[in-house]
C-alpha cells in the first residue's frame, strides 16, 4: 500500500475530526476518591517507570482478576498500574495539579542536565589515564606471556615421598634401579 | 458506578494504544457491567482492527482521539511539552496515556510524527467503521428470520 501523500491527499488539521468517537468520552467528570497514589507512585508514573501489569507479557493487569477490577471499580487499589493512575488523575483534581508540579519539576532539571556541557578532562588528566591504562594493558600482556613458564606447584611437600625406588635385578644387565611415582606432577 | 465502568473503558482504550490491551472477549462482560455493550464495542472495534491492519495507524488514530476528546479544556502548556517531546523523538506511543495526552489538541503531523510515517486518516477512520459493522452488526440482528418457511 502506498502511503506516500501528497499535501493535497492529507487532511486539514481542520478537515478530519473522528468527531463520531467523541461521544465515548462523554460522561468523564471529576470524582471524589478516598484514596490517591502516593508521591512515589505519581513521580514513577511521569518518570514512564510505572507499568500496566507484572509478567512479560505486561497485558493490563486492571482487567485480569475480577477482584482488582472491583477495587478499580471502588476506586481502592492496593497496586497501582500505569491506567490506574492515569484514570485516576485523568478525573482527580489534586493529583492532576501533583502530577503538573511533578512534570514542572522534572522538565526543569531535565532543562538543566541538557545544558550543561560535558566536562572535557584536561590534557594532564588525560595523560594520566592514559599512562594508567597503558601500565594496566602492559601488566596483563606480561601475565599473560609468562602464565605458562611459570613453574608448577610442587604436587608434595619436601616431607612426602613423591617416588619410589625399586631397584630389579637382571641376569644379563646386573642390578637396574627403577624410580615409580607415587603422585601425579613433575620432579 | 456507571463512571467508574465508563473510566475502565478508557483504561482498556489506553492499553490497545500501548499494546498490553486482553482480547476483546476476555473484557466484554467486565466492560458492559452498565449494560452499554455498543460503548464497549467501539473499543473492541478499535483493538480487533490492530490486528488485522497496521497496528501503529490504527494506534495514531486513537492518539488523536484521546488528544481532542478526552478534556473539553485545552491545555497549552501540555500541549507545548508534547509536542516539544514528540519534534524532538523522546516520546513514543508505547509511554502515552489518556491523561498525558487529554487536552493537547494534537494535530495530524504530530501524529504522522509518532508513528512514523503519513497516513490517511479519513480511510483509515472508515476502514475502522466498517470493522465495527462487520464484526458487530449481526451480533446485534437475531439469529434467527422472525418467519420461518420449511416448506412442509
Amino acid at each position: 500500500m502506498d502511503t506516500n501523500y501528497s499535501p493535497q491527499q492529507l487532511p486539514d488539521p481542520d478537515h478530519e475530526q473522528l468527531a463520531e468517537f467523541a461521544e465515548l468520552f462523554v460522561g468523564l467528570k471529576q470524582l471524589e476518591y478516598s484514596d490517591h497514589p502516593s508521591d512515589e507512585i505519581l513521580r514513577a508514573y511521569v518518570a514512564n517507570r510505572l507499568l500496566d501489569g507484572p509478567g512479560a507479557g505486561r497485558v493490563g493487569a486492571t482487567f485480569r482478576d475480577e477482584r482488582v477490577f472491583q477495587r478499580f471499580l471502588q476506586g481502592q487499589l492496593t497496586r497501582w498500574t500505569r491506567s490506574d493512575v492515569s484514570m485516576h488523575v485523568l478525573t482527580c483534581g489534586v493529583c492532576q495539579h501533583r502530577v503538573a508540579q511533578l512534570r514542572a519539576s522534572r522538565r526543569q532539571w531535565l532543562g538543566l542536565a541538557r545544558q550543561r556541557p560535558r566536562e572535557e578532562p584536561s590534557w594532564p588528566r588525560r595523560l594520566a589515564l592514559g599512562a594508567l591504562a597503558s601500565a594496566v594493558t602492559a601488566a596483563i600482556i606480561a601475565a599473560l606471556w609468562l602464565w605458562p613458564a611459570s613453574p608448577p606447584m610442587s604436587p608434595c611437600w619436601i616431607e612426602e615421598q613423591c617416588w619410589q625406588q625399586v631397584v630389579q635385578e637382571s641376569s644379563l644387565k646386573g642390578g637396574i634401579m627403577v624410580v615409580y611415582r607415587a603422585s601425579p606432577g613433575r620432579f | 458506578m456507571e463512571i467508574r465502568i465508563e473510566l475502565a473503558r478508557l483504561a482498556y482504550a489506553e492499553n490497545i494504544l500501548r499494546c498490553t490491551n486482553e482480547p476483546p472477549e476476555m473484557v466484554e462482560d467486565l466492560l458492559s457491567l452498565d449494560g452499554e455493550l455498543e460503548k464497549a464495542r467501539r473499543w473492541f472495534a478499535f483493538a480487533e482492527a490492530k490486528r488485522r491492519f497496521d497496528p501503529n495507524i490504527v494506534r495514531g488514530l486513537l492518539v488523536y482521539l484521546f488528544s481532542h476528546y478526552a478534556s473539553t479544556e485545552f491545555d497549552p502548556r501540555k500541549r507545548e511539552q508534547l509536542v516539544r517531546e514528540i519534534t524532538e523523538g523522546r516520546v513514543r506511543m508505547r509511554e502515552l496515556t489518556i491523561e498525558r495526552l487529554a487536552g493537547t489538541r494534537l494535530s495530524w503531523e504530530h501524529i504522522f510524527r509518532l508513528v512514523g510515517r503519513q497516513f490517511n486518516p479519513t480511510r483509515e477512520k472508515e476502514k475502522i467503521k466498517e470493522l465495527y459493522a462487520q464484526l458487530y452488526s449481526s451480533a446485534s440482528a437475531p439469529a434467527i428470520p422472525p418467519e420461518v418457511s420449511y416448506g412442509h
